[in-house]
């Protein structure tokens, strides 16, 4: 495995694709910050919307790096090399596996360290409790291994390097596009609308009220939310909202609870995943 | 004899078609061994059984002894390097940065070894052009070079002269005839370029519609395809005794054909002949290329 990485960082050293992504990080990183503070000014907004905004769409940069990092090998045949020489295909998996994340945490680090470095003086330091920010950080980490898991499986698995980006990306498009779809019946928390009038004392007093027509109900509510905290770009969203919400309470922010729960919907995902992946490319037939 | 690989009934199947079909072979230590077979014949899917690439339905192979279904086979990789189809290297790396890294992937301490494999090959003046820069010859004799990191003693080279020129085909020829000889590597080589292949190989592996049908030495090959001269006579006993007296050399085939491989003067064969009530019926003289060996036995095989 020693042998499979070492070989792997160095190719990745001098892969365009990976520095490519990496400048593109360090420009949505200034573009951001810089953007939270022309549109509030200094010290008149909170960092942490920003700190968590780029996990919203890393998977997108993950999906086209694996595809084309990991696809590479197919294409050019480098995959063959290994196994010919005896390396386990356990090993091949995990080691492409290893390189995905570790890219994927890279260029998230170096997305937080440029937000912090000129955030933090400008926009002020965090708000949200200490211990909280660190869970949902471990939920970020863990949300970047569910990418690279799913990625890497993918592409493991497709060997066309062409149809393994295409389905990378549409995979992630296709993620996003549920989590948008299943996080609007949970923001809808209540059943009934209530009316409010003012009486003549100038008290504002409920008068009667409406069922909401968007109520799903508690049970499918939780079927929605369990959806959205298996896919990473869901729990994205809802870190990303909870973040930018600090100061709401709704089902469609995360709680204390929801944000521990999340960690461990993406840690079964990441096992799961993994897991099937590694049976079938031992399985494989390769040419 | 030792052998470096050897097959006992391996088969393997997609679905209902059976690309290999209960395949025995052996390739001798030292050896080149020419698997011969046409397109389709399942020359390919046999190198991705050996390279583990695919796994086998049943049956099993063994390298240096060890069977494919252990766990010891790993260590029985690392002693072979192989090309199949196409030469994999990386296209956007140069000559040496693939040795260089293909020298990591199998964990060879230092790079001394690289310049000396690129000299090999004759790629040492490629310098800083990237590989997909390369001519197909180039590409193929980086890809034995790659397959050599780690001083491997088994290589498996599947079409290595497909599409090159005749300068790029002569030296392959010269790289694997080197290795050959210099550092005792056995050569596993498929190909349907017959010619080509009988000017290195010691040892042949005729395959068709996915069973070996043949496996046979050069000596032995040389001595079928040999030119000769066949006799049909009336007294095989006879003739047999004055080619014998004569210090011709011959084969008998059956009761009444006898194989002459010498040149001979015919008026005094056949007047020697008569003289002991022996009269030829029949003579033919007769030459067979590796082509028409191999078509004549596929031909058979078709046929059955």
């Amino acid at each position: 495995m020693y042998k499979l990485l070492n070989a792997g960082f160095s190719r990745l050293m001098k892969n365009k694709i990976f520095w490519g992504i990496v400048i593109i990080t360090i420009i949505i990183a200034l573009g951001l910050v810089l953007n939270r503070i022309s549109s509030s000014g200094f010290f008149e907004n909170e960092i942490e919307p920003v700190l968590t905004n780029y996990i919203y769409f890393i998977g997108f940069f993950i999906a086209i790096f694996t595809s084309l990092f990991v696809g590479t090998e197919y294409s050019d045949g480098a995959i063959r090399n290994k196994i010919v020489v005896g390396h386990t295909r356990k090993n091949i998996y995990l080691s492409n596996l290893i390189i995905s994340i570790a890219v994927g945490l890279f260029i998230e680090i170096v997305y937080l360290m440029l937000v912090m470095i000129i955030g933090i003086p400008t926009l002020g330091g965090l708000q949200i409790p200490i211990d909280k920010f660190l869970f949902i950080l471990l939920d970020m980490v863990l949300i970047i291994i569910a990418y690279s898991s799913i990625f890497n499986f993918i592409t493991l698995i497709c060997s066309d390097i062409t149809i393994a980006t295409v389905v990378c990306i549409l995979s992630f498009i296709g993620m996003f596009v549920v989590s948008e779809f299943v996080v609007s019946p949970i923001a809808n928390d209540k059943k009934y609308y209530s009316n409010y009038v003012t009486n003549e004392n100038g008290e504002i007093i409920e008068t009667q009220k409406h069922l909401n027509p968007n109520y799903v109900g508690d049970f499918a509510k939780q079927v929605y939310k369990n959806i959205l905290y298996i896919i990473p770009s869901g729990q994205a969203s809802q870190i990303q909202s909870t973040m930018s919400n600090l100061s709401y309470e709704n089902d469609r922010y995360m709680t204390d609870t929801d944000i521990k729960l999340a960690g461990l919907y993406s840690l079964g995902l990441i096992i799961v995943i993994n897991g099937i992946g590694i049976y079938f490319f031992k399985r494989k037939d390769l040419k | 004899m030792e052998y470096i690989l050897e097959t006992k009934n391996l088969e393997k199947r997609y679905k209902k078609f059976k690309a290999i079909d209960n395949l025995s072979m052996h390739i001798p230590k030292g050896s080149i061994y020419g698997l011969i077979g046409k397109n389709g014949a399942g020359k390919t899917t046999l190198i991705r059984l050996f390279c583990a690439l695919q796994k086998p339905t049943s049956g099993q192979y063994t390298i240096y002894g060890i069977k494919n279904t252990s766990k010891e086979i790993t260590k029985a990789r690392k002693r072979m390097g192989a090309i199949i189809e196409t030469p994999s290297v990386h296209i956007d790396m140069t000559a040496r940065e693939n040795l260089m890294e293909q020298s990591k992937i199998i964990g060879v301490p230092s790079y001394d070894g690289v310049d000396e494999l690129l000299n090999l090959v004759g790629l040492s003046q490629t310098g800083k052009k990237k590989v997909h820069n390369f001519s197909l010859g180039m590409k193929q004799r980086l890809g034995i070079a790659i397959a050599l990191v780690g001083n491997p003693d088994f290589l498996i080279l599947d079409e290595p002269i497909n599409g090159l020129d005749p300068e790029g085909i002569i030296d392959i020829r010269e790289i694997i005839l080197r290795l050959n000889k210099e550092n005792g590597i056995t050569f596993l080589i498929s190909s349907h370029y017959l010619d080509e292949l009988s000017k290195i190989a010691t040892h042949y592996g005729f395959i068709n519609k996915g069973r070996m049908i043949q496996e046979i030495s050069k000596e032995k090959l040389e001595q079928n395809c040999k030119k000769r001269i066949e006799i049909k006579v009336s007294n095989a006993k006879e003739c047999v005794k004055y080619l014998e007296q004569s210090n011709i050399p011959y084969e008998v085939i059956s009761d009444n054909v006898i194989n002459i491989y010498d040149k001979i003067n015919i008026s005094e064969l056949a007047i020697s002949l008569s003289k002991r009530d022996c009269i030829i019926n029949e003579f033919h003289e007769k030459e067979e290329t590796l082509e028409n060996y191999y078509i004549n036995l596929v031909g058979g095989e078709d046929n059955v």
